[in-house]
Formats: structure tokens, C-alpha cells, sequence
């Protein structure tokens, strides 16, 4: 028995020497969460404009555009749950906060990063943002979320290639969604393919989501913090061949969270004609011409109703 | 809890060192440890359903007695009876309820509903299977009832093989629980060897292949006929590895704790003949289904001579498609089975030599032709197994059979041709393990191989392989929803 025990211990101790050594090495690489995170620590106090979401706001929302200091704290599947977990973890130390400004996408009411198959991707909050983000203790560690193959391609990549990670501007921003999809990406059956993929077949977490953006909307009130809600724009191949179950639902709730809360802002770009096919990404993500069109639009936003949001 | 997760290495350290410290004063303490650890492990997947297991163990343990002390056979035939309602009719009630209640749609098989409005419990099939076969024995008196409500709850609950098998025998399984385990270091490693193993052919075969087969197989109207073989090749293979991979992780974990289960995957592929690939995939349900399926109904049908036999087992190969599940396409996996039976039955050779141990096959070409004709034939019928519905199984074939067949790839995301590669290449390593391992209980049982550094380098190499190639997408078993 003892002789068992210690050749099992024998085969483990170099595994777990590798896998502490390796779990603090990636933790160490510098990535677009960890920098946001440490931003959200260092200067709170500087943010006057906060942007929560997914890729809708993190590939559409510049805040280089925004008159006022304007930090992107959105990041690709970033869930409302996550946004409401961010707002919570920050928004004392957020002193001089005045708007929130969040993208509602077809998906937002729908989709949660815990239970989709990005599932992993719920460690960055985990282990950057100190939040408590689950209850797997698979995303409280680098090297349990991920197979080794994955981590060490990060680890070859940072330490002996020298490639950095990081995406994001200083303000948030991941800007590379610099060009424009052919029109094979835009129209005809690879649109119609990649519309199918996004289209939501499970409805159960429309309650909890609308809860947790209710939630931040009644904080934010309470702090006289204006929210600005939009429907990001998306390419007409996308609002044609979409399911509107989906896209109605979440424009419906968002024009009755409108009615319900006297600090929030609605406003549906979906269809916006001033977006043409050079703004686009792809369907329904804009690249840096479009990031900046709405971005302007949102700042004039600001801008005009200030009064009226801050109430 | 999955089996891969650090939880579960948790959870089994610590029983583990329970077992052997704490609780090792006898057999009786060894069960208790053994049954709390099992129901706890059960309890984490749905509490509400540990209530159905404890109903299960007491229903079949008092049934079990009733029978052996009844002496009229009326009687006895009546408590086996209700025995078998109690225990299909629960099985028929989570699984089934949904596909007979929907036989009105026969006519449509693309609309039948899926069995989503019941919540199926954990290895439902696998337990309810083993307290079948066990009450059948009993009632044929080829065991003896359980008097110890401790041993017979540790053989249904046993946590090794409770969510997906092997469907173990109580004749086989009982007695060694009755007595006390001594730990058995040689018993032990051998156990860590062949969960080695099974991580291996989960972790780095299965789910390799199942990334480049599960977005084909959702969306095959969006591949060629060409990515629609390959992905069906794979998920053959995905099919296998996830399955034998539970299985040696299964094995290997009891004989930590000093208690064999059988084997259920034998080189399946090796094989030159239909009967003899069932001998060798799947064996303790084979096993069942030809003792208390296959025999007695062949029996009933004896005075039909060849067409009693050739109805038993197409009826067989149906009952054990669907005892995968409670849809349309298993039944068609099941009946492709047992159609496949039918050249045999009705022109027998006299000579058929299944590839004994010491044979080498690579030089072979008549029997390599064999065993590569009943690969695709395996294949076809993979399809079904992995489609939804019957409609997307035959939309998949015709796109094989089509003229997209020979047009290029189309790559599912997250895959390379590279990562491709490495799965052909992991499952051709494989292959050639089972090939040179066919005599040993397992494939790492390296006894033969005198170098210990060599044994020691090889166990070092599939570790790395693990940590370097193992994918954690499909991490989840396949058979733990049957």
C-alpha cells in the first residue's frame, strides 16, 4: 500500500510542480480581461461613461469618440449576469459615473456565458476580476479550463515568441475589426449558414437576464446614473433572415424597460440606413468606419439629453 | 461529477484512502464507505433520482427474496413478473413514455418528439439492466437470493459503473463484495494503468474526433459528401473511444478498490464478422441481451428452425438499439444490426475463424478485406446512432453517396487539417495497440515488456500525449445518457 501511495506521488510530484509553475506563468500573461480589470481598480473615479456588454458593444462602441471619459468594459459572449457581477464588484468606486451604456442584442435575454459551450471563457471574470462568477472550480485555474495544448501554445506564444494578447485600447476598445467582409460573408448562403448558428433555441433565461439589467437599471437610479439600452445595427441579410421571435423579444422588453425606469434610454439602430455595407464586420457586427458612426451617434445622445437622463 | 474533472480526483483520493485506512476492519465497513461514497456520487447528479435508485435496490433485494422462498411456481412466476413490470415499467416511464405515446406520428419520423419532457435518470438503463438480470437468475435458480441489503445496495449502486456500466452479473459481482478486500498492490497499478488508458482513448482519441464530427453531424446540409465521411468515420471512433475510455476508467477504478468488473470492449474493429464484432463491443450488454433476450425467445421460436432464430435476433439487435434510447433512429441502428446477422444465418461457414490471438492479420488481405467491410458496414449504422432524426440520418448518407463525395473539404470550426492529422495518426496508434494487445486483459498491461524504463517511458509519454493533444470540449461521456 505505502509503496503504491508513493509511486503514485512519485508520477504526480513533477505534474503538479509543472502545473503550479504553468498555472502562475499564464495567470502572468497580460490579456484583454486582466487589463480592463486593473483599469476598473486603478482609476474608477475616472469613468464618467460606462459601456457593459458583448462583441455589440466591445467591436461598436469607441470611446475615443465620446466627449466624456468613457470606459468599454465589454468583452466577446460577456453575458448580462457578468455585466450585473462587473457593475456590482465597481460601481462604488466608480464616483463620478453618469451614464451606462449598454448594446441589447437579438441574444442578450437569452444567452448566458455559464451555461453556453464557451463556458471556459467565465474564468477570466473568475480569476481577473475576482468575481464569483461560478461554483466550477474549473475557472478558478488556468490550467483546469483549458487542455494543455491550449495553454501551452499561450505560454510558447507569450514567453518565447513574444505575442502579445492584448486587443484593447486603453479605453476598452478591441479595434480589429478593421476591414470590411466580402459580400460572400454579407449575402447568400454562408450568411444565411452563419445566421442559423445564431439563432436561440432556449428561452428559460429570459427572466434571470431581464433581472440582472433591471437590476443595474434600479442601482443606477438610485445614483441618479443615466442608462442609454440600443439595439446594435446589423447587415438588412441579418434582420431578413433572423428568427424575430428572438429579435422582437428583445426590443419588446427593452421599450418596456424604457416605459418602466425614467433613467433609461432606448434606442433601436437595427435598421439604421446610415449604416451601409462598409461599416460592417460581418452581419451584425460593425468594423472601426462603423465603430465610430455609432459611437458619434451615442455621444450626440449623451450630448442632448443630459438633462433628461440625469434626472 | 464526471469522471474527468478534479472533483471526481477528489472525491476518489478520498475515498480511496478511506477504504484502506479507515475503513479496511472488514467487508461490512468496506460496503458502507463504499455504498455512502456511491450514493453521495449519485446524489450530485440529481438528488431527487437517488430516491428512484434506493427504490430500485429495496424493490429488487425484498423481490429477490420473495421469489427464492416461494415454492409454488405460479407464485414464483408472479413476483418475477411484477419484478419485471416494476422495473421496465420505471425504465418505460422515463425513457420510452415519450416515443409510444408519440406512435401516432409513425407515418412521419421526422416530427417525433424527442423524450425532453422527462428528465432521464443517471445509468436508468445500466442499473435497471443488472437487477433485471439479477431477479431472472434468481427466479431460474442459478443464484442464490442476497441476504445482506448492504451487499446487494453496493452492487446496484456501485459508483464505479453506476452512470454508464459494465452491466455487471451478481453472480460475478456479489461474492466479491461479500468478502473482505485486501489491497492487492499488483491489482492496484494495474488499475492506474488502465485508467491511463481509458484517459487516453477519451481524452485524446474521443474527443479529437468528436470535434471535428459533432458541428458536422449538427449541421450536415452545410458539408460536402466528402467532410460527411470523414466526420462519420470519426464519429465512429468517437462513439468507441468515449465508451471503452469509460469503461477502463470504470475497471481500472474498482480494481483500485480491490474489485474486478468485467471487460466490455475487446478490439472491436479486429473483428471479420458481425458476430463476432458484437462478442467484442459492448460485451456485457451483448451479454444480457443474448442470455435473457436471444436465448429464450429462440427458444420459444425453435420450431420456426431458421426464421425463429433469424426473428430472435433481429428482435434482439432491436431491443438493443433501443435500449440507447427512445428514438427512432436507435431503432434503425438496432435493426441495420441485426439485418447484418442475416448472410450468416442463412449461409453458415463451418470454418469461421474469428483472428485468434497469435495471428498476425497485417499481411492478410482477405481477412483486413473482411474486417474493412464491416467497418463501413459499422459505419453506416453509426450515422443513425449519431443523427437526430431518421430524416437528417438518410439526408447524411444520400450526401455521402452524392457527387459532393469528391469535391473538397469543408473544415468545421475549431478543426485544421493538422488536428486532423493528429486524430488519424492518435487513432491509428490505437488501432496498432489493440492489434499487438489483443491477448492482455487490457492495453497497457505491459507485463511482457521486461524493461521497467521502457513501461515507465511508455506510461510518460501517453501522459504528455494527454496534456499535449487532449481535448476538454466533449469532455462529457456519451453513454452516461443512456
Amino acid at each position: 500500500m505505502k509503496l503504491f501511495i508513493k509511486k503514485i506521488i512519485l508520477y504526480l510530484l513533477p505534474l503538479l510542480a509543472m502545473s503550479a509553475i504553468s498555472e502562475y506563468l499564464l495567470r502572468i500573461i497580460p490579456n484583454d480581461y486582466n487589463k480592463k480589470a486593473t483599469i476598473f481598480r486603478r482609476d474608477p473615479e475616472k469613468i464618467k461613461a460606462l459601456i457593459l456588454g458583448s462583441s455589440y458593444g466591445l467591436y461598436d462602441l469607441n470611446p475615443a469618440y465620446f466627449k466624456q471619459y468613457t470606459f468599454n468594459g465589454c468583452e466577446a459572449l460577456q453575458s448580462l449576469d457578468l455585466d450585473k457581477k462587473i457593475f456590482d464588484n465597481y460601481q462604488d468606486r466608480m464616483t463620478n459615473l453618469e451614464y451606462v451604456i449598454m448594446p441589447i442584442s437579438f441574444a442578450s435575454f437569452f444567452f448566458k456565458l455559464e451555461t453556453s459551450k464557451e463556458n471556459h471563457l467565465v474564468k477570466n471574470y473568475c480569476l481577473y476580476y475576482n468575481l464569483h462568477a461560478t461554483n466550477d472550480p474549473t475557472n478558478y485555474f488556468e490550467l483546469l479550463n483549458q487542455p494543455f495544448s491550449v495553454n501551452r501554445k499561450r505560454l510558447v506564444d507569450y514567453y518565447i515568441n513574444h505575442i502579445q494578447d492584448v486587443k484593447i485600447t486603453d479605453r476598452g476598445f478591441d479595434s480589429t475589426y478593421n476591414t470590411r467582409q466580402t459580400n460572400r460573408q454579407l449575402v447568400g448562403p454562408t450568411a444565411s449558414f452563419a445566421i442559423k448558428q445564431l439563432n436561440i433555441t432556449d428561452f428559460s433565461k429570459y427572466k434571470e437576464l431581464r433581472r440582472c439589467l433591471e437590476d443595474i437599471i434600479v442601482k443606477c437610479k438610485a445614483r441618479n446614473i443615466g442608462v442609454i439600452l440600443l439595439t446594435p445595427p446589423a447587415y438588412k441579410t441579418f434582420y431578413s433572415l433572423a428568427d424575430t421571435a428572438e429579435l422582437n423579444s428583445s426590443i419588446r422588453t427593452c421599450q418596456s424597460i424604457q416605459q418602466d425606469f425614467s433613467n433609461v434610454k432606448y434606442f433601436n439602430f437595427l435598421e439604421d440606413t446610415d449604416f451601409t455595407i462598409d461599416d460592417f464586420f460581418d452581419l451584425s457586427h460593425l468594423n472601426k468606419v462603423g465603430a465610430k458612426k455609432l459611437s458619434e451617434k451615442i455621444n450626440a445622445v449623451i450630448e442632448n439629453n443630459n438633462s433628461d437622463l440625469l434626472k | 461529477m464526471n469522471f474527468i474533472s478534479p472533483g471526481f480526483a477528489l472525491f476518489l483520493s478520498i475515498v480511496f484512502l478511506l477504504y484502506w485506512f479507515v475503513f479496511k476492519k472488514n467487508a461490512r465497513s468496506q460496503n458502507i464507505l463504499l455504498l455512502v461514497a456511491s450514493l453521495f456520487f449519485y446524489s450530485l447528479f440529481n438528488f431527487l433520482f437517488s430516491g428512484l435508485l434506493i427504490f430500485s435496490i429495496l424493490f429488487n433485494f425484498y423481490i429477490g427474496k420473495l421469489i427464492e422462498n416461494t415454492r409454488k411456481r405460479t407464485a414464483r412466476k408472479w413476483l418475477l413478473a411484477s419484478g419485471l413490470i416494476v422495473n421496465l415499467g420505471i425504465l418505460f416511464c422515463f425513457k420510452y413514455f415519450n416515443l409510444f405515446s408519440s406512435l401516432s406520428f409513425v407515418n412521419n419520423f421526422n416530427s417525433i418528439p424527442q423524450a425532453e419532457n422527462i428528465v432521464l435518470p443517471l445509468g436508468i438503463s445500466f442499473y435497471t439492466f443488472q437487477v433485471l438480470g439479477y431477479i431472472i437468475d434468481v427466479y431460474n435458480e442459478e443464484i442464490n437470493s442476497c441476504n445482506d441489503l448492504l451487499i446487494f445496495s453496493t452492487y446496484v449502486a456501485y459508483f464505479p459503473k453506476i452512470a454508464s456500466g459494465p452491466i455487471e452479473s451478481a453472480k460475478k459481482f456479489l461474492p466479491q463484495v461479500a468478502v473482505k478486500r485486501n489491497f492487492d498492490y499488483a491489482l492496484a497499478t494495474d488499475g492506474m494503468r488502465q485508467i491511463l488508458w481509458g484517459l487516453f482513448t477519451k481524452i485524446v482519441v474521443a474527443n479529437n474526433c468528436a470535434s471535428f464530427a459533432q458541428p458536422v453531424f449538427e449541421n450536415h446540409d452545410h458539408y460536402p459528401g466528402s467532410t460527411l465521411l470523414l466526420a462519420s468515420f470519426f464519429y465512429l471512433f468517437q462513439v468507441y473511444c468515449d465508451f471503452s475510455g469509460y469503461s477502463n476508467i470504470a475497471i481500472g477504478i474498482s480494481k483500485l478498490f480491490g474489485i474486478q468488473l468485467s471487460r466490455n470492449f475487446n478490439a472491436p474493429f479486429f473483428s471479420t464478422s458481425i458476430r463476432e464484432y458484437w462478442q467484442k463491443w459492448h460485451i456485457t450488454l451483448t451479454s444480457w441481451m443474448m442470455k435473457y433476450v436471444f436465448t429464450p425467445l429462440s427458444f420459444s421460436l425453435r420450431r420456426f428452425k431458421k426464421a425463429g432464430t433469424l426473428i430472435s435476433i433481429i428482435v434482439t439487435f432491436v431491443a438493443v438499439g433501443l435500449w440507447h434510447g427512445a428514438e427512432w433512429t436507435f431503432i434503425v441502428f438496432g435493426l441495420l444490426h441485426g439485418i447484418y446477422f442475416i448472410p450468416l444465418m442463412l449461409f453458415p461457414k463451418k470454418n469461421n475463424d474469428p483472428l485468434s490471438h497469435k495471428q498476425t492479420f497485417f499481411f492478410n488481405l482477405a481477412r483486413f478485406s473482411k474486417m474493412f467491410g464491416l467497418f463501413l458496414l459499422i459505419m453506416l449504422t453509426c450515422i443513425f446512432f449519431g443523427s437526430r432524426s431518421l430524416a437528417e440520418s438518410f439526408g447524411f448518407i444520400n450526401k455521402i453517396f452524392s457527387d459532393s463525395l469528391f469535391s473538397s473539404m469543408v473544415w468545421p470550426p475549431f478543426t485544421s487539417v493538422f488536428r486532423t492529422f493528429i486524430t488519424v495518426l492518435f487513432i491509428v496508434i490505437l488501432l496498432a495497440t489493440e492489434g499487438m494487445q489483443r491477448p492482455q486483459s487490457h492495453e497497457l498491461q505491459l507485463a511482457h515488456i521486461k524493461s521497467p524504463y521502457l513501461r515507465r517511458t511508455i506510461y510518460i509519454a501517453i501522459i504528455l500525449v494527454i496534456l499535449l493533444f487532449g481535448s476538454v470540449m466533449h469532455i462529457n461521456f456519451l453513454y452516461s445518457r443512456f
